[in-house]
């Protein structure tokens, strides 16, 4: 493997892991995340909730 | 307390759910068949990256190969956590992450086939590429883009999935269509008709493997009912197959052929792993399966064994004739040395009787000798020399070659032995018009055998008189740290660069030697050599090149 391709390994792995570490905090550490019941239900579950504030880390961090 | 616990804690959710030991077992899990299709892949994907890793991990399509099983079977591992588990908080993260597997499971196996057929690594700008494919799910995995919500909807512990799960799904189709169309193409610009069996059986394999897996997840993510997102799993098991069969029939991967009988103990795995079904119903079309997997990869394995005995006892028969030929090589070899040396021995008795009577006719012994007559005298006697010296090269490679070179050291003056054997060969310079001498020296005590020392400066000094058509030659003999070194420099034809470190080679001569001396064995310095390194020495030689004299040392303890 070249210097180049170890770079680009590496970056993707580094970007891994700060994702999947975001992920166990957000969903494990704060438990934060919507409950759906059926006293609360969702019309449509794919595309209800997509808008841009989903970007936003205001919409998941505490 | 979780947003789900809460919701239990005020009586708005009426679920009860069993605890999960291990995350992978509990009674969440309702149909042994989801225990089925997630362990038995698992377990036959990790043995054959095992497999293949221990006979040969530094190959690129076994790495990817080894990265796909270990990527397939985490990806089993953790839909399995979610069938089992009950804790919200680990169904999030858990089915959160499986998105990071998603689109490497099927990169890698573009990747692979790639790496397959073309036996190159992609290029730098398809790896930026595929990075950039997979950025928007490493960037918005933790967002809400990709799980919405948990949904605790007639208690079904499920999370629904957003856009990024969309995006994910698109990204599988495209690359399914891509190993599509790559291995049509590969199929039908290859030649060779077995290694265009290897690339279409692959490709489809992987196709299988990898359709069948979305077929499972899209349709369970629309239909929501992931126990028909099970079926899926099954693709691992075809693409097993299909690589033992590689394996088994094409050595695809190198991997030896016994090697598949460690694929034997998944299928054990997969007849045991039955046992824990609890209908016979539920087992049938398992067994089914099983049962034909089991006869394919039987009827494989059997003739591979077959194959194996024989080329084996071929391998046998043949290693028996190359000791054979073996040992009448080494007869031959022995006998040929034997011959040389008592071959050498023979002439160098009567050689030496011709020199010494041609150097007592020339010295007047037998009566006054004219001018005229010298000179012959004295080319009978260089000649006979030049013969002797010969002979004495081709005695010691046999002595060496036969491990009987023995050495007696003595402690000796280094400078007088060098003056002696200047004074020696002055006569033979002085014919040839060259001007020998020996620079002023300081003696120089070193423990050597003394007739080999001798006889390597007597080689030395011969060779810079036969390679100097005129000038001088001059002999020096220095302490340089705790050695002892003797050099000869003559101003004679010089030697390339590039030829310096050939010459001590055996049979080795510069390349325009025969030009100006055609006598030459090749051996000479050979033997310089090996008999400097006897005295735990070494030897080698300087020039400026062609045409700018040389010069020849020897360093040897002082």
């Amino acid at each position: 493997m070249d210097t180049k391709s170890r770079i680009v390994l590496a970056v993707f792995l580094v970007s891994l892991g700060i994702s999947v570490g975001t992920l166990y905090w957000r969903y494990v550490d704060q438990e934060n995340y919507p409950v759906l019941t059926e006293d609360t239900p969702l019309e449509d579950p794919i595309w209800v909730h997509f808008d841009l504030s989903s970007f936003a880390p205001s919409t998941w961090l505490p | 307390m979780n947003p789900a616990q809460e919701l239990i804690a005020n009586d708005v959710l009426r679920c009860e759910w069993a605890t999960a030991p291990y995350y992978l077992f509990s009674d969440n899990v309702f149909s042994p068949l989801i225990y089925y299709s997630h362990l038995f892949p698992t377990i036959a994907g990790l043995l054959l990256a095992f497999i293949v890793w221990r006979q040969g991990q530094k190959l690129l399509v076994n790495k990817l190969f080894i990265f796909l099983s270990l990527s397939f079977a985490a990806w089993c591992l953790m839909d399995l956590v979610l069938w089992a588990e009950e804790d919200p908080d680990i169904i999030m993260f858990v089915w959160s992450a499986l998105i990071y597997i998603n689109p490497m499971l099927y990169l890698a196996s573009a990747y692979l086939l790639y790496a397959f057929v073309t036996n190159r690594d992609v290029p730098f700008y398809t790896k930026i590429g595929a990075f950039a494919l997979i950025a928007p799910v490493l960037v918005l995995a933790p967002t809400s883009l990709n799980l919405v919500a948990f949904d605790y909807t007639n208690c079904d512990r499920e999370a629904i999935e957003g856009p990024l799960w969309t995006y994910n799904y698109i990204l599988e189709i495209l690359v399914v269509l891509w190993i599509s169309v790559f291995t049509l193409r590969s199929v039908l610009r290859e030649h060779l008709r077995s290694r265009r069996i290897q690339i279409g059986m692959l490709g489809v394999g992987l196709i299988a493997f990898l359709a069948a897996f979305s077929w499972g997840n899209i349709v369970g993510s629309i239909s929501e009912d992931w126990a028909l997102a099970q079926y899926g799993l099954f693709g691992m098991p075809i693409l097993l197959a299909v690589v033992i069969y590689l394996i088994v029939r094409f050595q695809t991967f190198r991997i030896q052929v016994i090697g598949t009988s460690a694929l034997v103990t998944a299928l054990w795995l997969l007849l045991f792993s039955i046992l824990f079904l609890q209908t016979l119903e539920s087992a049938r079309p398992i067994i089914v399966a099983t049962l034909i997997l089991f006869a394919l990869i039987g009827i494989f394995l059997v003739r591979s064994v077959r194959r194996e005995i024989e080329s084996r006892r071929r391998v046998e028969l043949l290693a028996s004739d190359l000791e054979k030929a073996n040992d009448r090589l080494k007869e031959l070899d022995q006998m040929k040395s034997e011959f040389l040396s008592v071959a050498t021995h023979q002439l160098r008795a009567p050689l030496t009787a011709m020199r010494g009577y041609a150097s007592l006719i020339a010295e007047g012994s037998y009566g006054a000798v004219n001018e005229g007559e010298k000179e012959p005298l004295f080319r009978i006697m260089e000649s006979g020399r030049n013969m002797a010296n010969s002979i004495e090269d081709y005695l010691n490679v046999s002595r060496i070659e036969q491990g009987r070179m023995k050495f007696e050291f003595a402690e000796f003056n280094l400078t007088q032995l060098a003056d002696t054997v200047v004074k020696e060969l002055t006569s033979v310079a002085e014919r040839r018009n060259l001007k020998l001498t020996l620079a002023p020296s300081e003696a120089l005590s070193v423990k050597g055998d003394i007739g080999k020392i001798k006889q390597v400066m007597t080689n030395y000094i011969d060779n810079a008189i036969k390679y100097t058509p005129h000038g001088s030659i001059t002999v020096r003999v220095w302490k340089e740290g705790n050695a002892a070194r003797f050099a000869v420099e003559d101003t004679g034809t010089g030697i390339a660069a590039d030829e310096l470190p050939k010459l001590f080679s055996k049979f080795t001569r510069a390349r325009d030697a025969n030009k100006v001396n055609t006598t030459g064995t090749g051996l000479g310095l050979y033997v310089a050599k090996i008999l400097i390194e006897g005295h735990k020495g070494k030897t080698w030689a300087e020039s400026e090149g062609i045409g700018k004299g040389s010069r020849f040392i020897f360093e040897i303890p002082a």
